[in-house]
This record gives C-alpha cells, sequence and structure tokens, in this order.
C-alpha cells in the first residue's frame, strides 16, 4: 500500500464519519425541535385546572382531566390483555414451538400483524369487540383492540428476551430434575423479564398515542366525569387532540389547549415508561430473584 | 476419564421404578453408541460403576468423556438430533425406556457440569433451587440444607456471610464448588462431575447419605 493510498483511506473513512455524525445530529435535532416547539406552545395551557378539571365551554375552556384518566385506563387496560398473551405466546415459540416451517409462517404472520394500519385495528375492533361481544364503545373494547394493536410488539420483544438467556441456566435447571415448565417459570422468566419490560415501554407509547384504534371503540369527545365502568366510554388524550384539531368551530380558538394536551399526552407517555425503565433498572441490579 | 461414582444405600423411600439391589454394581452401560446427527461421538462403551466408591474417567480432550456423562442423566437428548444406541442400566432399569421419565432420572444422577453455570440468583438461592423443586419449603430446614451442602462442597467458610448476595460475584473456583453444592443439596444417588476444578477435592460428607462422584480433572493434568 502506498503512502498516498493510507491517506486516501482515512480521508474517506473521515468523510464516512462525519456524515453519520451529521445524520445523527439532524435526527436528534429534529426530536428536539418537536419536543421544544410543543413544550413551548403548550406549557402555556399547563394549570392545576387544566389538569384536574373537565373541559367547559364546548372544550374552548377547562381542563383534560377526563382524557388523561381515560388513556391511563386504555392503556393499563391494553397492557392487561396483551402482556399475559404476549408473553405467553413468546414462551410457546422461544422454548417449546420445534423450528420448522409452521413456526417461520406463525413468526411471519406477526410481523405482518405489526406491520397492518392502526385504523383496521379500528375497524376490527368496531366488529369484533364493540359489535359481535356486544361490549358496545367502552374501555374494554378499546383496551382488547389497542391490546391487539401492540400484540406484536410485545412478542417480538418478550421472545428476543427469551432467546437471550443463556442455555446454561436452563441446562443447569434441567440437570438438577427440573421440569420445562419449572425451568421457565424460575430460571428463563426472570432472567428474561427486563426485556420484557423493554417490550412493554413500547408498546405503552403505542397504546397511549394511538388515535385511530379507539376512535370507533373506545373514545368519545366529551364526558363530564369518569367512567364508572370498564363498559363506559372515555375521553383520550390524542382523540381530544384529534378533536379539537380538526371537528370544533373554535380550532384556532383552541390551538394553546391543543398544545398543552400533546405536551400531557407525551409527559404521560415518558411517565409510564420512566415506571418501567425504573422496575427494569432495580431488577437488573439486584439480580436476586 | 472419570473417576466416578459410588453411592447410595437405599434410598429413603423405595421407588418402584429404581429399586436398590445392594449386590448389583448402580451403573452398567453395555455397547453404547451416541452419535450427534451424522457424527458418531462414542462407539461400544462398556462399562460398570460401583456403589459407594468414587470412579473416575481418563481420556484425551474430545475422546467423548463429557459426551458420556451427560447421557447418564439424560442431558444429550436436549441437543436435536441426537441418537443413542445400547443399553445403560442405572439400578437395572434402561434409562432410554420408553417408561422412564428424565426428569425423574436427572433427580437421582446430579451432574456439575464442566463450565460453571451458576443461577443470576443469590449463592442461598442457588443451592435452594433444587430441595424447593422437591417441595421444600420449611426456611429452617431449607436453611440447614444449604449449610449442609456448601459444606460439602467446601465452600461454607467463604460464602456463609454473604449468602445472599449474587452468585456471579463469586470466582470461577467458587462458582464450581457452588454448582457442586448446588448438585449435592438434590441427595442424588449418583453425583455426575465433569472436570471439577483441581484444588476442590470435597471428602464425601458423613451427612450425606450417598452421592458418588465422576472427574476427569486430575488425570488430564
Ligand atoms: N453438541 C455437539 N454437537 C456435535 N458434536 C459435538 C457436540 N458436543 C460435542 N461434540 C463432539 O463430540 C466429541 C466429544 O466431545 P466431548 O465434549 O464429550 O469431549 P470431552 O472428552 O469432554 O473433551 P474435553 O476434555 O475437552 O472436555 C468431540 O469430537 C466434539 O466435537
Ligand atoms: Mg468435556
Amino acid at each position: 500500500m502506498s503512502r498516498h493510498n493510507l491517506a486516501m483511506r482515512h480521508l474517506r473513512q473521515n468523510l464516512a464519519f462525519g456524515l453519520f455524525r451529521l445524520i445523527m445530529l439532524a435526527v436528534l435535532g429534529a426530536l428536539g425541535g418537536i419536543l421544544v416547539y410543543v413544550f413551548i406552545h403548550g406549557v402555556g395551557a399547563i394549570s392545576w385546572e387544566f389538569l384536574t378539571q373537565p373541559p367547559k365551554n364546548s372544550m374552548t375552556a377547562g381542563g383534560i382531566f377526563p382524557a388523561i384518566m381515560g388513556t391511563l385506563y386504555l392503556t393499563v387496560g391494553a397492557l392487561l390483555v396483551a402482556l399475559p398473551l404476549g408473553v405467553s405466546a413468546a414462551i410457546y415459540l422461544s422454548e417449546y414451538a420445534t423450528e420448522g416451517r409452521a413456526l417461520r409462517i406463525v413468526r411471519l404472520g406477526i410481523q405482518n400483524l405489526a406491520g397492518i394500519p392502526s385504523v383496521v385495528f379500528g375497524l376490527f375492533g368496531l366488529a369484533l369487540f364493540v359489535g359481535y361481544f356486544k361490549l358496545g364503545v367502552s374501555i374494554a373494547a378499546g383496551s382488547l383492540t389497542l391490546g391487539l394493536l401492540i400484540l406484536p410488539t410485545i412478542i417480538g420483544a418478550s421472545e428476543e428476551a427469551l432467546r437471550q438467556v443463556p442455555g446454561t441456566f436452563r441446562e443447569a435447571s434441567l440437570g438438577l430434575g427440573a421440569t420445562r415448565w419449572q425451568t421457565i417459570r424460575k430460571v428463563v422468566l426472570p432472567a428474561a423479564l427486563p426485556g420484557i419490560l423493554t417490550g412493554s415501554i413500547l408498546g405503552i407509547g403505542r397504546a397511549a398515542g394511538e388515535t385511530a384504534p379507539i376512535m370507533f371503540t373506545a373514545a368519545t369527545f366529551y364526558t363530564m366525569g369518569l367512567p364508572r365502568s370498564p363498559l363506559d366510554q372515555v375521553m383520550a388524550l390524542p382523540y381530544h387532540i384529534y378533536v379539537l384539531a380538526t371537528a370544533g368551530t373554535h380550532i384556532e380558538q383552541t390551538r394553546p389547549l391543543q398544545y398543552g394536551t400533546v405536551l400531557v399526552l407525551i409527559s404521560l407517555v415518558l411517565g409510564l415508561s420512566l415506571v418501567a425503565i425504573i422496575i427494569r433498572t432495580r431488577m437488573r441490579k439486584t439480580k436476586q430473584w | 476419564m472419570v473417576k466416578a461414582s459410588a453411592s447410595a444405600q437405599a434410598p429413603e423411600e423405595p421407588r418402584e421404578l429404581f429399586r436398590v439391589h445392594p449386590e448389583r454394581p448402580i451403573i452398567e452401560v453395555k455397547g453404547l453408541n451416541f452419535y450427534y446427527g451424522d457424527f458418531q461421538a462414542l462407539t461400544g462403551v462398556n462399562m460398570t460403576v460401583k456403589r459407594n466408591k468414587v470412579t473416575a474417567l481418563i481420556g484425551p480432550s474430545g475422546c467423548g468423556k463429557s459426551t458420556f456423562l451427560r447421557l447418564l442423566n439424560r442431558m444429550n437428548e436436549l441437543i436435536p438430533g441426537t441418537r443413542v444406541e445400547g443399553e445403560l442400566l442405572f439400578e437395572g432399569v434402561n434409562l432410554y425406556d420408553p417408561g422412564v421419565d428424565p426428569v425423574e432420572v436427572r433427580r437421582r444422577v446430579g451432574m456439575v457440569f464442566q463450565k460453571p453455570n451458576p443461577f443470576p440468583k443469590t449463592i442461598y438461592n442457588n443451592v435452594a433451587y433444587g430441595p424447593r423443586l422437591h417441595g421444600l419449603r420449611e426456611a429452617r430446614q431449607l436453611d440447614h440444607m444449604v449449610e449442609r451442602s456448601l459444606k460439602s462442597a467446601a465452600l461454607w467458610d467463604e460464602v456463609k456471610d454473604i449468602l445472599h448476595q449474587s452468585a456471579l460475584g463469586l470466582s470461577g473456583g467458587q462458582q464450581q464448588r457452588l454448582c457442586i453444592a448446588r448438585a449435592i443439596a438434590m441427595q442424588p444417588e449418583v453425583l455426575l462431575m465433569d472436570e471439577p476444578t483441581s484444588a476442590l477435592d470435597p471428602s464425601p460428607p458423613a451427612a450425606s447419605k450417598s452421592w458418588s462422584r465422576n472427574s476427569n480433572k486430575a488425570i488430564l493434568l
């Protein structure tokens, strides 16, 4: 290699790294830009009243308390649906099923489920849960629909987490005369839990933020108080934003409220994710299960 | 290759399948062949293992010591594509008969693997894992079992003050002894040990009634 050649290669490397750095900055910049923009426009609307009162004067004033609670209910409901189902499916896929064509097809199906537009889930939920199971437009129907929506995410993350558990743990447990199920419950699942929680975090963000799936199955644009049962309709943050921004007669007038609601939604997602992250960190640190 | 094993007087409750005949060797191997897919790893192995003795297996690296030991508690069948031919009798019963439950076999034939593989749990919970599988819940009995097993594995003095810290913080040799203690806590009738580190040589403890050792390290040196 000539000296010249070496210099050329260094130059090329520096160019490539410089480009990557630039792209990364652009991505970070876009994310930061959105957050800052939302914060600047929304922070003015945030007040104690905004967070704790229902809307007033055909939604041009007052707060968004019912929508905050509705989104909380729906998100937690979706996790209650998707976590048991998704983790069970992942356990089956990674611990019991034998590799082969059938399994590949199932995996492909799950991956495709993740690519289906959310409005399709909404219509499916409307037909199945609202209509066929007669749940009506309700928290229950919305949670089930959102649960299905995030199911592929949870299955994917859980399966990956289970796969990361070293085979030697399973071997050690089986070698001590544990059954497969005992091994999964006492060794494999605890070791995979942090990874499963990561999947839940992604699921939380999705479930809390989606509008289309709850539009036909759970959300209503105005309630005075809070839902009294899982069969009640609820207000929800993303749907509230959608309504204020498109359907009202005071779209311009409620702009600050819209940004305020967006800010609350983002904070709520971050807050829920933070809880999951804290649990995960604790688990990793102690490792004392 | 091995050192092996010895073992037991009658197990506390006589179980129908593996009945103890003290005059008979605890393990008899006849014409054993073993295949990883198309690769034949063991050819025509015959041997007997006496009760209450330590038997050692020796042989060059890659000759099939680990493979053989793992056959004795049916660990190899967890690897897809493996195949066994011949007879492997434990207390006179062929371990590979269709009616034999591998879980039952592994409870009676304990194993310490070549590489230390403690669970990412506390030291205490590692040793208590087996007894708990057996349904032992009572704290005092568990404490007693953990202490006795750790003493048998010559690890007690080093860890008695850190029982509730993660086993992953132990040194490699300590981890290996922990795995021995974990296996002993099951009170197996045969204990297979795949190259336990030389320095540790827990003498068969008076307390633990019957166990046998298989090891090959000494000879490999
Ligand atoms: N999972 C496996 N799949 C295919 N071949 C294997 C597998 N495990 C071991 N073998 C092969 O079987 C033979 C015996 O391996 P084994 O691990 O029993 O040797 P060993 O006597 O324990 O060696 P060492 O002293 O190095 O531990 C080797 O040739 C090895 O390559
Ligand atoms: Mg070996």
